[in-house]
């Protein structure tokens, strides 16, 4: 059995990972897997507590943030070919069509 | 399955049929209709539902307020969708599905108003959010909409990481996802643990997103010009209606005001965005853009009402004024945008300034409706939009929190400089009259019901008022 605490700095470095490459990749496509990072480190914090308490909320959790996660990549994906057939490229620094 | 499922189920099954008839027949007509019956069957049964006594199933909670509150947003929804024929019309492609997320949109709005568990708050507004990126990436032939639709996304992906983030911090000190175990074991405590504060933190930077607050202010603007028209209305209506009163019942619930870690954070918020806010908002040349910025500073100004609730400094000796007020000032302002988003969307576009020149003299009833629409907006007496100032005003004198007055004042001065540069340009005399082409009755009926509803309701508030008071208590 892993101690809890490893677990939950495990899930805090995921979503540290995730909000770092949301930061600095330009890419649409890497941006949308960094998100899919930090999900994953919030599943894991999520699980780790179910455990922690013994109940079963957490897990029940997991389900619906999965669900949202494949949603979100789903609608996502759709937008990032919409994009590309206009602009040829996915880079986010080129999304500058919209300037007051 | 307690009878206050009821406009949400009304609205569920509308979703079904609607998609059952999208399947069989492609018709606008049919879209509109069913739509409109769906939505005036749950603002009826939410009508007969507002009185009934607060019930609780563990993930919905039910009470007066929420159903004033969802009664608000179904009106808004209604009279959108009353002006959303014609706009549709006039576009290309595919305009059936728009009226399915709309549907989509309202029902995860309902929810979220009336949601008490971590779990229904985050489906909810899941639902709603997603729902959002469909109906802002919308349009065809527009293609900035898909621009304004990927930015909207992982706005809204962020924001809802921190949020989830945020649950998951507060489950593992409680062990709980009901808002109100949490927020007992949390308050029963002599002093908030760190491990909490630090969730609650989270949860807030994800609601600021969703309400544009500003440190989480970036690419707003750009959404509010991209989207089509409806999106934009709903986007700034719907959407942070529902944010905005999940921020309210979380800070009602728990006793987060008597940690000065957040109430340093919701502070320096409130102020950064009434300045920000308006500042931004001073060199634009886009309608769009002048109103996303207004509506980070309007929400600065219902930002202070939260840092009232649980004060023990109370003048009036009315504990719920500061709910009056919140309730008063969301709708005043909720009912002064969507009149603008209405005049706008019958301006077929026309949203940069230089197009508005000389609107009195081409059409004069949606210029002379747009100028109250803007004074009420900057809060000049006798609209609705000076009433819900005044309550605001009220309600911080009366519980003793001064210091955020002077920032209001300062912003609201700076504020009035665009909303009268608007009312300004539109007034500046052409050369060339052009015909324009004549509004129809639905058009001038719809700007002349905006007119009486924005000085009516500002000139005699009462009546308004007496149902908001007789709902509190």
């Amino acid at each position: 059995m892993i101690e809890t605490l490893w677990v939950i700095i495990l899930s805090f470095s995921l979503f540290a990972i995730g909000i770092f490459g949301l930061i600095s990749r330009r890419n649409l496509l890497f941006i949308l897997l960094s998100l899919e990072i930090m999900l994953n480190g919030i599943i894991l914090l999520f699980v780790a507590a179910s455990n922690l308490h013994g109940n079963n909320d957490g897990q029940i959790m997991y389900l619906l943030v999965l669900t949202l996660a494949a949603s979100e990549v789903a609608v996502g994906l759709a937008l990032v070919i919409q994009i590309y057939r206009q602009q040829q490229n996915l880079d986010v620094d080129t999304l500058t069509k919209l300037r007051g | 399955m307690s009878l206050h499922f009821l406009p949400a189920m009304i609205i569920s099954i509308t979703i079904l049929i609607l998609l059952l008839a999208i399947a069989l027949k492609r018709a606008h007509n049919l879209a509109y209709v069913i739509t409109g019956l769906g939505l005036i069957g749950a603002f009826f049964s939410q009508c007969i539902l507002l009185y009934l006594p607060n019930s609780s199933d563990g993930l919905f909670a039910f009470s007066p307020v929420s159903s004033l509150l969802s009664l608000l947003m179904l009106s808004i929804l209604i009279f959108l969708w009353l002006q959303l024929y014609a706009w549709l019309a006039k576009q290309k492609g595919h305009k059936e599905e728009f009226y399915l997320l709309l549907l989509l949109v309202s029902l995860g709005a309902l929810g979220m108003i009336v949601s008490e568990h971590f779990a229904s708050f985050f489906l909810t507004l899941e639902l709603m959010s997603l729902s959002f990126v469909g109906l802002i990436a919308y349009s065809q032939d527009k293609p900035v909409s898909q621009e304004a639709g990927i930015k909207y996304l992982v706005l809204s992906a962020v924001a809802s990481a921190f949020i989830l983030m945020g649950i998951a911090i507060l489950y593992l000190q409680t062990g709980s996802l009901a808002f109100e175990q949490v927020t007992n074991e949390v308050s029963s405590s002599s002093s908030i643990p760190l491990l909490s504060t630090t969730g609650i933190i989270f949860i807030l930077i994800g609601l600021f997103f969703k309400l544009s607050m500003v440190p989480c202010h970036l690419w707003v603007a750009d959404i509010f010009q991209g989207a089509p028209l409806p999106s934009t209305a709903l986007l700034s209506t719907i959407s942070k209606l529902a944010s905005f009163v999940v921020l309210w019942k979380m800070f009602n619930l728990g006793g987060w005001q008597h940690d000065h870690i957040i109430l340093e954070i919701i502070g320096l918020v409130a102020v950064a965005s009434m300045l920000i806010g308006n500042l931004l908002a001073l060199l634009q040349n886009n309608i769009l853009r002048i109103l996303a910025f207004s509506s980070i500073s309007h929400f600065g100004y219902l930002l202070i009402l939260l840092l009232l609730f649980n004060q023990d400094a109370d003048l009036l000796e009315n504990a719920e004024f500061p709910l009056e007020a919140l309730i008063f000032y969301l709708s005043a302002y909720l009912i002064t945008l969507t009149g603008t988003f209405t005049v706008l969307m019958q301006l077929e576009g026309k949203t940069k300034l230089e197009q508005l020149t000389g609107l009195f003299w081409t059409r004069p009833l949606h210029a002379a409706s747009l100028s109250v629409l803007m004074l009420s907006l900057a809060g000049i007496p006798l609209t609705i939009g000076f009433m819900g100032k005044f309550y605001l005003v009220t309600a911080t004198i009366s519980n003793q929190v001064l210091w955020p007055l002077p920032f209001l004042v300062i912003a609201s001065v700076i504020g009035l400089f665009f909303y009268l540069r608007i009312i300004m340009v539109m007034l500046s005399s052409i050369n060339q009259v052009e015909r324009s082409s004549a509004s129809t009755t639905g058009e001038r009926a719809s700007l002349w019901f905006i007119i009486a509803v924005v000085m009516g309701l500002g000139t005699f508030p009462a009546f308004f008022a007496e149902i908001i008071k007789h709902t509190v208590r």
